[in-house]
């Protein structure tokens, strides 16, 4: 039961990371509990809240939880603690105390202060960028795929394999679901047995691992390998007569020579 | 802008906002006062409810995809249709606050009874429609449930395809199949012109969603400041600054609200759940409730369509209400009406543990 336990913490701490507005949930719920107890819709929700924190720290609880759902996911539980209305109520009950309006817009500029240090913009470092094209996956990945479905055209190939590496196949499908792939994302659900372990040595540095990735997608049947090979070693993917079609990024699309 | 573009934006207004909001309409009809969002609200429970009916049989049937867009179509027009009667014909417009007295307010009186605060919440909410249309941002988790989609368009199929390979599924994945949200998004991009599954989920759904997740907020503000205009404006403000800065972990609702609307999971966290906690304590935990049960079942229902977490968290959520209207109200009726809601995700779940 203590394991429960230990997990349950581990996963509160996992789920507020480095930001602070763990301090700003207990704050506002100790705020509203001491100033505001008195109006029920307060504390319906602070008793609510008191019993989601029961159910994810209590070690029965989690555990049949974790049973049901799986451990690396018991940080989903949160998602039925009402933070952000919890943070939102307490500083509008205490800006609604004051009577001037523009001692309330003064406060809620302090308020924002608070969240913005306590929290991390998410319009930042790169979590949104632009995209050339509409269907919003990465643009290297909407190039390569043109140019393989471009290739099969020309060649008459409407059926056709592609391999490639973890962060090809997590979205060349979702650009474009007529492209079939040797397996999927994490190399889940591969085609056959060449094509799991290609993904395998994917994640190889050594340097017979061109060459060994070559043979066995020809070996798992793929009419398309997309792959990063440095100028060198591509005569190793060549020799199992992959034929290169295209350059994208640092990504070398290969066509086998029978499909072409 | 081309002419199918509009076209395709036309479309979304009215699968994703008018059939939403007067189908919401028949469900809200015990109501004396009605304001639009929280029929839409109400249509989207409907909505999710519906798909998951129709789904569950039609994959398990194996039918093929344009069976089910035709028959969401129809069953939501139809909807739409007995809602637009309704208002027009049972007098339902008279609930609305802008027909008071028969009649309608002026829109330019209205606008200048809105607090400021509110405009500064909407300007929030609207710079983050902005950048959520405009911008995109890549989830690897696509991979399977936008990949879901596009497969079930490609093929005119529901699940039989692998979204990983595109192969043939030999054994259905038990996990994502009880929550077809994917499903859910090809039907709607069938509707809205045939549009790309991609395009729906990264652009369409996202700023819909976006807007769903804060009229449930201003739902919650409504219900605590009641009286309070400056108070809900202060609060809906704040929420969204909150959700603005969200990206401390990848893990918490916020996150999932700012930065992936099309996912199931991240419908459930930011919008499903909030409308269970807002429905759940007007219902359960109000002596006379304005809203219906049924409401409240189509949630849960409505939930297991989103994801396979929707089917233990909104139960969860919804028990801990009933325990609480127990404690207060002691009432056997409401206990047992709390816990009749929480059976389609009692099914599912026995499904999904057992098979």
């Amino acid at each position: 039961m203590m394991a429960y336990f230990k997990w349950s913490v581990y996963i509160w701490q996992l789920f507020w990371n480095k930001g602070y507005y763990q301090y700003l949930f207990i704050a506002a719920f100790a705020y509203l509990l001491i100033f505001h107890r008195k109006k029920r819709s307060t504390r319906q929700v602070l008793i609510y809240s008191a019993c989601v924190l029961f159910i994810f720290f209590f070690p029965l609880t989690a555990k049949v939880i974790v049973f049901c759902i799986g451990g690396s996911v018991y940080w989903r539980v949160f998602w039925l603690l009402p933070i952000i209305p919890v943070v939102s109520l307490a500083a509008t009950e205490f800006l609604r105390g004051r009577h001037s309006k523009l001692a309330q817009t003064a406060l809620l500029l302090v308020c924002c202060a608070a969240i913005a240090v306590s929290g991390r913009d998410m319009f930042s470092d790169g979590v949104y960028v632009r995209t050339v094209n509409a269907q919003k996956v990465p643009d290297d990945v909407a190039q390569i795929c043109d140019t393989i479905k471009d290739e099969a055209e020309k060649d008459g190939l409407d059926d056709f394999l592609v391999m490639g590496d973890e962060y090809l196949s997590s979205y060349l499908r979702v650009y474009d679901p007529s492209v079939r792939q040797a397996y999927g994302r994490w190399g889940r659900d591969p085609v056959n047995n060449p094509c799991r372990r290609v993904y395998h040595l994917m994640k190889w540095e050594e340097p017979r691992r061109y060459r060994k990735i070559a043979r066995l997608s020809r070996k798992g049947g793929c009419d398309f390998l997309v792959i990063s090979v440095p100028e060198e070693k591509t005569k190793l993917v060549e020799r199992f007569h992959y034929v290169e079609i295209g350059k994208v990024n640092e990504y070398r699309i290969y066509q086998l020579e029978e499909t072409s | 802008m081309s002419l199918a573009l509009v076209g395709n934006v036309l479309l979304a207004l009215v699968w994703l906002f008018a059939v939403p909001a007067l189908s919401g309409v028949l469900f809200l009809r015990k109501k004396d006062s009605l304001i639009w969002i929280e029929c839409l609200l109400a249509g989207y429970l409907f909505l999710f409810a519906l798909s998951e009916l129709l789904i569950l049989p039609m994959m398990y049937f194996g039918l093929p995809l344009h069976i089910l867009v035709a028959c969401y179509g129809i069953a939501t027009g139809a909807a739409a249709v007995a809602g637009m009667l309704y208002l027009a014909r049972g007098g339902g417009l008279k609930k609305f606050p802008a027909a008071k007295d028969g009649q309608p307010a002026s829109f330019a009186c209205r606008l200048r009874s809105v607090s400021p605060f509110l405009w500064a919440a909407l300007a929030v909410i609207a710079i983050q429609i902005v950048v959520v249309i405009l911008f995109a941002h890549f989830d690897a988790d696509d991979s399977l449930y936008v990949a879901a989609s596009t497969t079930a368009v490609e093929t005119d199929s529901i699940f039989r395809y692998n979204a990983y390979t595109g192969q043939i599924y030999e054994r259905l994945p038990r996990r994502y199949v009880l929550s077809p949200f994917p499903i859910f998004l090809a039907v709607v991009s069938q509707l809205i012109g045939g549009l790309h599954p991609a395009v729906t989920a990264h652009t369409i759904l996202p700023p819909v969603f976006l807007a769903c997740a804060y009229c449930v907020v201003y739902l919650i503000a409504r219900k605590w400041f009641p009286d309070d205009a400056n108070a809900r404006g202060i609060f809906l403000f704040l929420a969204a600054f909150l959700c603005w800065f969200s990206a401390y972990s990848v893990y918490n609702a916020g996150s999932f609200q700012m930065v992936r609307l099309w996912q199931g999971k991240a419908v459930l966290a930011a919008f499903l759940l909030p409308s269970i906690f807002y429905l759940a304590s007007s219902i359960v935990l109000e002596e006379q409730s304005a809203y219906s049960w049924v409401l409240l079942f189509m949630a849960d229902l409505g939930a297991c369509l989103l994801s396979s977490m929707g089917i233990i968290l909104a139960p969860l959520m919804i028990g801990i209400f009933v325990f609480l209207g127990l404690l207060r109200f002691r009432s056997v009726k409401r206990t047992v009406l709390g816990l009749a809601c929480c059976i389609p995700s009692a099914i599912l779940g026995i499904v999904y543990l057992l098979f």
